[in-house]
């Protein structure tokens, strides 16, 4: 009875607001019509902090607009955090695909997806893309020993939180092979078109190589992620209409410090992890480069505030 | 399917005119929501707007059978929270009072008595989170687990957190009327 007397209270109180009646149903409907593109603004996101095994992209001049550099104590730069140029590049949101996220909630983990949409497919790219779902360890130490990378794990940790759990992404099947990829994107689009359906999903094998860590940390109902993989090349490009970046300083180390829209605050650092080649097909042939290799981690939190990832990325770093 | 399911798939499948009616149907709760998160009818305005226009380009995000009205309000809610974490504080804006004088906008205004105002003080000095699980449990009436959904959260978390938003609020207004019981016998 005293519970109902306590919301009927509050209700009376927010009835006694009396606001304004508005009607934005113009200004929103003139906004979309004249932006154009339905659901334009797309990007390439982890999902369960999978890495994409993204196989041989077509080489094409990207022109970012934003640009944020960090550096090595040499000066060095080893990140070249950009935006995609939509122009070159239209990225996918595979979060904003429903197909796709019934598709991955049933899929088995250690195996990967190959996913084809024809409506974001680009006309005669020959690229594809596949997402390992990760298998879940909640031994630390198995982690470490599963993933044969040398990793650092922060050595303080917010209070009350403790590790839960890692997550290991494994590498798909033939994913650096391009006639694999060639002939999967044939079959893709053949089986699409006979089937009438926009997206296509298959179920495809994944190595015993890990392509990404992700290491898991709650208290209670609250939680922060290291996100640890090898990135090859200094340029990392995402969607960055949806946040704001600040490069920063700890303990001598520049850092970006990203904040998105969606509540996630992110820190990504990096250290030198020796040098790997890659191979690109471009205009018909074969082409190797032999690139540096980074230990990308990146510290997400929806929970955490800035300062507590800073914390977290100097247990890191020291 | 309800009229609103329906209306999606014509918007999915390009109509922008069919979003008139789901945006003429749910903006004056979400304009609620955003004035009581935000503290001003012209940040709420802005606000509803956006969401909406966020709303539209995420729809292929809408899962048929879900609530939709819960879809909407994750969304207001990330942008409330995103753009008070840009504007750095919460300020409490006093409501336009008795005159056109006092408003920063004659366009605008806000009626309430001072339960209203009391109310949206306590408000004010909740966390984003319990703010928001108190006004959808109110005014929106929505279940615990329409709730935890939209913030994601478990049901038994947000359960707290109301019960705890509710007797804050409650003892917030209650000592707001304690301290003008005492004005009024304030000795010259």
């Amino acid at each position: 009875m005293k519970n109902l007397q306590l919301t009927d209270e509050i209700k009376l109180a927010f009835e006694s607001v009396k606001l304004p009646e508005i009607d934005v149903s113009d200004a929103v409907i003139d906004s979309i019509r004249s932006s154009g593109v339905r659901c334009s603004k797309r990007k390439i996101r982890l999902v369960y902090t999978v890495l994409a095994a993204v196989l041989l992209i077509t080489a094409t001049a990207y022109t970012a607009a934003r640009i944020w550099v960090i550096r090595d104590s040499n000066n060095n730069i080893i990140l070249r955090y950009r935006g995609f140029d939509e122009e070159n590049y239209e990225p996918f949101d595979i979060c904003e695909d429903s197909e796709f996220q019934k598709q991955y909630e049933n899929l088995e983990p250690g195996k990967a997806l190959v996913y084809y949409n024809a409506s974001v497919q680009k006309p005669n790219s020959e690229s594809l893309t596949m997402y390992p779902k990760p298998v879940v360890y909640t031994d630390l130490d198995l982690v470490r020993e599963k993933s044969c990378i040398d990793f650092k794990v922060p050595s303080a940790l917010p209070v009350g939180y403790t590790f839960s759990e890692g997550r290991l992404s494994f590498e798909p099947v033939g994913a650096k092979d391009h006639e694999i990829f060639k002939e999967l994107l044939k079959k893709l689009e053949e089986e699409a078109e006979k089937t009438g359906k926009n997206s296509v999903a298959l179920e495809w094998e994944t190595t015993s190589k890990v392509t990404g860590i992700s290491l898991v940390y709650r208290n209670n109902d609250r939680e922060f992620r290291v996100d640890i993989s090898v990135w090859l090349g200094e340029d990392l490009y995402t969607d960055l209409s949806d946040s704001s970046v600040e490069v920063i300083t700890v303990d001598d180390r520049e850092i970006l410090y990203i904040e998105e829209n969606d509540g996630d605050r992110k820190i990504i650092l990096r250290e030198m992890y020796g040098k790997d080649t890659v191979k690109r097909f471009e205009k018909g042939k074969y082409t190797e480069e032999v690139v540096n290799a980074y230990l990308q981690y990146s510290v997400v939190s929806k929970d955490l505030s800035k300062e507590d990832l800073i914390l977290v990325a100097q247990g890191i770093i020291r | 399917m309800d009229s609103v399911e329906k209306a999606i798939e014509e918007i999915k499948r390009g109509s922008a005119e069919e979003y008139r009616h789901i945006v003429q149907k749910y903006q004056k709760s979400v304009f609620k929501y955003c004035y009581h998160m935000l503290g001003t009818v012209e940040e709420a305005e802005d606000a509803v707007q956006e969401v909406f226009i966020k709303a539209f380009r995420k729809i292929d995000c809408y899962k048929e059978g879900t609530s939709f009205s819960s879809w909407l309000y994750k969304i207001a809610y990330n942008h409330c929270v995103d753009y008070l974490r840009k504007r750095k504080f919460f300020r409490f804006v006093p409501f336009c009072e008795n005159t056109a004088d006092d408003c920063d906008n004659p366009v605008y205004s806000v009626e309430t008595d001072e339960l209203g105002q009391m109310l949206q003080r306590a408000l004010s000095m909740l966390p984003h989170e319990d703010r928001t699980v108190l006004m959808l449990r109110v005014l929106e009436e929505k279940s615990y687990e329409e709730i935890a959904d939209i913030l994601g959260k478990r049901a038994a978390t947000v359960r707290k957190k109301y019960e705890r938003a509710r007797k804050k609020v409650k003892q917030n207004i209650d000592k707001m009327k304690g301290v003008i019981v005492n004005e009024k016998f304030a000795v010259n």
